[in-house]
């Protein structure tokens, strides 16, 4: 059966005045039907820019989508024309940005706003479509709902916004939904509240979900699968069970690591990965974690090493795995 | 809300009040008055004192300023020595005319204009289009009104033929086009500037693209969400353009030789005629003032962040 | 403890070569075209204005009426004004009272409302109030309309004029270094200082000073083109340099009964206004881009 959505050695790049940003390095990976997928990886890994990029919602200069297909149900995104995209934004895929504030137009009535998209994906008119809206208001936890739709998004709380942003997400019921960081604006508590909903939301509506995210404790408890990335690569990916278990790649190692556990006592250390994340426009020709691996070898800073399947359900991108697990 | 506007209102009125002390007293205290600044027939000591006490001139200055506040209160802003005629009110609202006429039209297509390029420069930003017209609105932008006037002028009327170039004849198109033009053009320099600024940052805003992740296509994204909000500070930068540009016009109305405000209060600057000056000062002023407030409340009402938030002061 | 710090090893960040404020500032500037006319542009009209006795071929106030009213020739390279003046001498001396107006004025603004901006802002209460009515006040009438007032009643002279420009540009300094210095105020990193015990003197000098001064020279770097400006309308209103000392502007002016028939008599002192006004406003640009000023206060 063919995946939702089989995105084959993406490449972006950013073309700038101090050089070349490699943003995204050729990464691969297949999303089935009803999959929920983390991208998990350090800011400036490439994770927003790689699902931007499949939306085309890249500025172009300085942008530039370098090689890859982005098969959405067998049909590739990338070469869509510009003008077309719209067809998919919104009622395919949806995103949920991460800063509410700013995501919404500041001096457009938020009712209006939701309404917009299913004004323009499902031709609804406009009564038809603030009439659904108050439902979807409704529906994401929003209790005054007939009141708010008049209302403006600076009259909001912050978590308030972010149901918003979702009613708008799901309102043309999208086979695929991506959530951006979208919970690392909020308070813990609201974050819990915010992750339920979509949650839910999934489940009712039977979407396929891609979280993007660097808070693993969310990663373990929503994903099924995920994808960790480093500098525009990906070097693990698979099952969440099984990766956050036994984490092979060296990095993820230390990802995991660096996660304070409950019983920690004020005596003992914080864990850190040593070094500093690399510089994008000048990455080491090897592998690009090897300034930083405490495993690294000769091999390791030359020549790069590929995505191997080491079970059917983990993959890893590492010269030294035997090392690494003193095998 | 109520005592925020009390306390500009007050604030207000003491300006106006201070305005009218400092262009009293500057026009008094001064040694001189309309009898000598290049009078024809210079005047006797005798005709002088007559002159005086018939303008109530020889009154000490605290009791001639209140007498010209008291009757100010009423409206009654006396009469210009010069053209004895005409109440100063009944000047002011002949002659204003011209002014605003020329003003207004100059900022209107100031703004007009403006836009337009400001708009097809945020468009095509960075393209050479970009770098053509923005480069032409700097450069419009410090041409001097009366220096344009003068080239367009030598252009369209003495070689072209195309206008009048014997002066002003009257308020008609013909006599309109080249001061309008002259004193426009420039002020559309600045407005493109801004209003290229403006769209650019609207464009570049997160909303933008959750509007295009939405599904709108570039037509409305581009006047739902960008113009809409870009719309805020650019009429917030326009709208004083136009009691700018209807008190400014002195320049091109001595250019021109349109017999506009511009050119009265130089004159009567110039012969102390101060029931003339103050009568202009305090009506420009009252104008700015009223045209500032206006902006603010437009501002209020088109932007929902402040019309919805309550100040308390 | 500093024993194991001291024996941390850190990995080697490559160190990022810092070349300084001001040359990266230059840098910056000489990327933007407009300013480096603005610079070359000003830097040729201040040569000339201080060789001028020298450079210009006759004295700017040689009346030759049998020679009036000619069109540029050998002997005179862009024509004789309507009392046989040499254009070309005329153009070349008037360049000094521009530079007079726009650098005077400009000074003496920054010298009166730097501080009193700096202090209004920093002190509030009544000071404040007080500097807030003069800025009001000065805001009621469009500028020109107050200096074409004050040079009227004042007598129409040069002197009259810087004058009446220093007491309308002082204003404008004031206001902007008024609000910045309030912002400023606000910051944590001031609150500290006082904590700290630092006398207010050393506060505004040491500390908040730095923070103006970008704000305060990109300030002083516009006033000069609007003071040009002004220079030259009023001079074109015959209110500002007196004859027979000539300005562009007042060129322009007494150029009204003639130009129809000798465009040399406008061409040449506009076309030198307009582009004086555009080096100026071209040097204040470079500097607003080169210092990053955030000029929207």
């Amino acid at each position: 059966m063919l995946p939702l959505l089989d995105v084959r050695h993406l490449e972006v790049a950013f073309f700038t005045k101090d050089g070349v940003v490699k943003a995204v390095n050729g990464i691969s990976y297949t999303l089935d039907y009803g999959d929920t997928l983390a991208l998990v990886g350090e800011s400036g890994c490439g994770k927003t820019v790689s699902v931007l990029a499949m939306l085309r919602l890249l500025p172009v200069p300085p942008a530039k989508i370098m090689g890859g297909q982005v098969l959405l149900e067998g049909h590739d995104l990338l070469r869509l024309k510009l003008d077309q995209m719209h067809t998919v934004r919104g009622s395919q895929i949806a995103i949920v940005f991460q800063d509410p504030m700013t995501s919404l137009n500041p001096v457009m009535p938020v009712g209006d706003q939701i309404a917009e998209a299913m004004q323009v994906n499902l031709r609804l008119g406009r009564k038809e479509a603030l009439e659904q809206t108050e439902v979807l208001l409704q529906r994401v936890g929003l209790p005054n709902a007939a009141n708010q739709l008049k209302s403006y998004p600076h009259q909001f709380s912050g978590g308030m916004r972010q149901r918003v942003m979702i009613a708008m997400a799901i309102s043309c019921k999208p086979k695929l939904l991506i959530a951006d960081e979208s919970t690392t604006a909020l308070d813990v508590t609201i974050q819990a509240q915010i992750v339920d909903l979509v949650k839910e939301l999934q489940q009712e509506l039977g979407m396929t979900m891609i979280w993007i995210t660097h808070n693993l404790g969310l990663v373990a408890r929503l994903a099924k699968r995920v994808i960790v990335m480093y500098a525009g690569y990906i070097i693990e990916m698979g099952l969440t069970k099984q990766i956050f278990a036994n984490p092979i790649h060296p990095y993820t190692i230390g990802l995991l690591n660096s996660v304070p556990g409950i019983e920690l006592t004020v005596d003992q250390d914080l864990q850190y990965i040593e070094g500093a994340p690399p510089d994008m426009i000048k990455l080491p020709p090897g592998c690009p974690f090897s300034p930083r691996c405490l495993y690294r070898s000769e091999r390791c800073l030359t020549e790069r090493p590929e995505l191997v399947e080491l079970t059917t359900s983990v993959a890893a991108a590492c010269w030294n795995i035997d090392r690494v697990h003193n095998r | 809300m109520v005592k925020y506007s009390i306390r500009r209102l007050t604030g207000t009125l003491i300006v106006f009040l201070a305005l009218s002390i400092f262009t009293f007293v500057l026009s008094r205290a001064v040694p001189g008055g309309p009898w000598s600044q290049g009078a024809e027939m210079p005047l006797s000591e005798e005709q002088v004192a007559i002159f005086k006490a018939k303008y109530g001139l020889d009154k000490p200055l605290l009791v001639q300023y209140f007498i010209w506040l008291r009757n100010a209160l009423t409206l009654d802003f006396g009469r210009p020595f010069m053209a004895p005629e005409l109440t100063v009110t009944q000047l002011i609202l002949k002659q204003w005319p011209y002014s605003a006429v020329v003003g207004g039209l100059a900022a209107s297509l100031a703004c007009v204009i403006g836009t337009i390029l400001g708009s097809i420069c945020a468009a095509r930003q960075n393209t050479w289009l970009d770098n053509v017209v923005s480069t032409y609105a700097v450069i419009s932008g410090t041409i001097p009104s009366f220096v344009l006037g003068f080239v367009l002028v030598y252009i369209f009327s003495a070689k072209l033929g195309w206008f009048p170039a014997g002066g002003w004849s009257g308020l008609s198109f013909k006599n309109l086009v080249l001061p309008v033009v002259a004193f426009g053009l420039p002020a559309a320099g600045g407005v493109a500037r801004w209003t290229r600024q403006c769209m650019l940052e609207s464009m570049s805003a997160d909303y933008v693209r959750t509007a295009y992740a939405k599904g709108v296509r570039q037509a409305g994204v581009m006047s739902r969400h960008v113009l809409r909000n870009a719309l805020i500070p650019m009429v917030t930068s326009f709208l004083p353009l136009f009691p700018d540009m209807m008190t400014g016009s002195i320049f091109i109305e001595k250019t021109f030789g349109i017999p506009g405000l511009g050119q009265y209060f130089v004159s009567s600057s110039f012969s102390r005629d101060y029931t003339l000056v103050l009568g202009i000062t305090m009506f420009w002023a009252i104008l700015i003032a009223l045209t500032y407030l206006l902006t603010d409340i437009i501002y209020g009402f088109i932007d929902p962040r402040v019309r919805l938030t309550r100040r308390s002061f | 403890m500093t024993q194991e710090l001291a024996s941390l090893q850190v990995s080697p960040v490559e160190r990022v070569k810092y070349r300084g404020f001001w040359t990266g500032a230059w840098r910056r500037f000489r990327r933007n075209v407009l300013a480096m006319y603005g610079l070359v542009f000003v830097g040729f009209i201040i040569v000339v204005a201080l060789f001028v006795p020298v450079l210009a071929p006759y004295p700017y106030d040689k009346i030759d009426l049998a020679h009036g009213l000619e069109e540029m020739s050998k002997e005179h390279l862009l024509g004789t004004d309507q009392l046989g003046r040499d254009m070309l001498s005329r153009i070349m001396f008037a360049a000094r009272p521009m530079l007079l107006v726009g650098f005077v004025t400009q000074v003496a603004a920054l010298l009166i409302g730097l501080p009193l901006g700096i202090i209004a802002g920093y002190k509030g209460g009544v000071f404040d109030w007080v500097v807030t009515r003069f800025i009001d006040f000065f805001s009621a009438l469009p500028w020109y309309l107050i200096v074409l007032y004050l040079v009227m009643v004042l007598k129409p002279s040069l002197q009259n004029l810087i004058l009446a420009l220093i007491i309308t540009s002082w204003v404008n300094q004031c206001r902007i270094v008024r609000g910045l210095t309030m912002s400023v105020r606000e910051q944590d990193y001031i609150e500290a200082t006082r904590a700290l015990g630092l006398p207010t003197w050393q506060i505004l000098t040491s500390h908040i000073l730095p923070q103006v001064a970008p704000l305060a020279l990109w300030g002083f770097a516009v006033g000069i083109p609007t003071a040009v400006f002004a220079e030259a309308g009023l001079s074109f209103l015959g209110l500002g340099v007196r004859p027979p000392q000539p300005s562009w502007g007042q060129m322009l002016g007494e150029s009204g009964q003639w130009w129809i028939y000798k465009p040399h008599m406008f061409v040449f002192p506009g076309l030198m206004i307009t582009l004086s006004v555009l080096a100026f406003q071209g040097l204040a640009d470079g500097l607003r881009a080169s210092i990053d000023v955030n000029v929207n206060v």
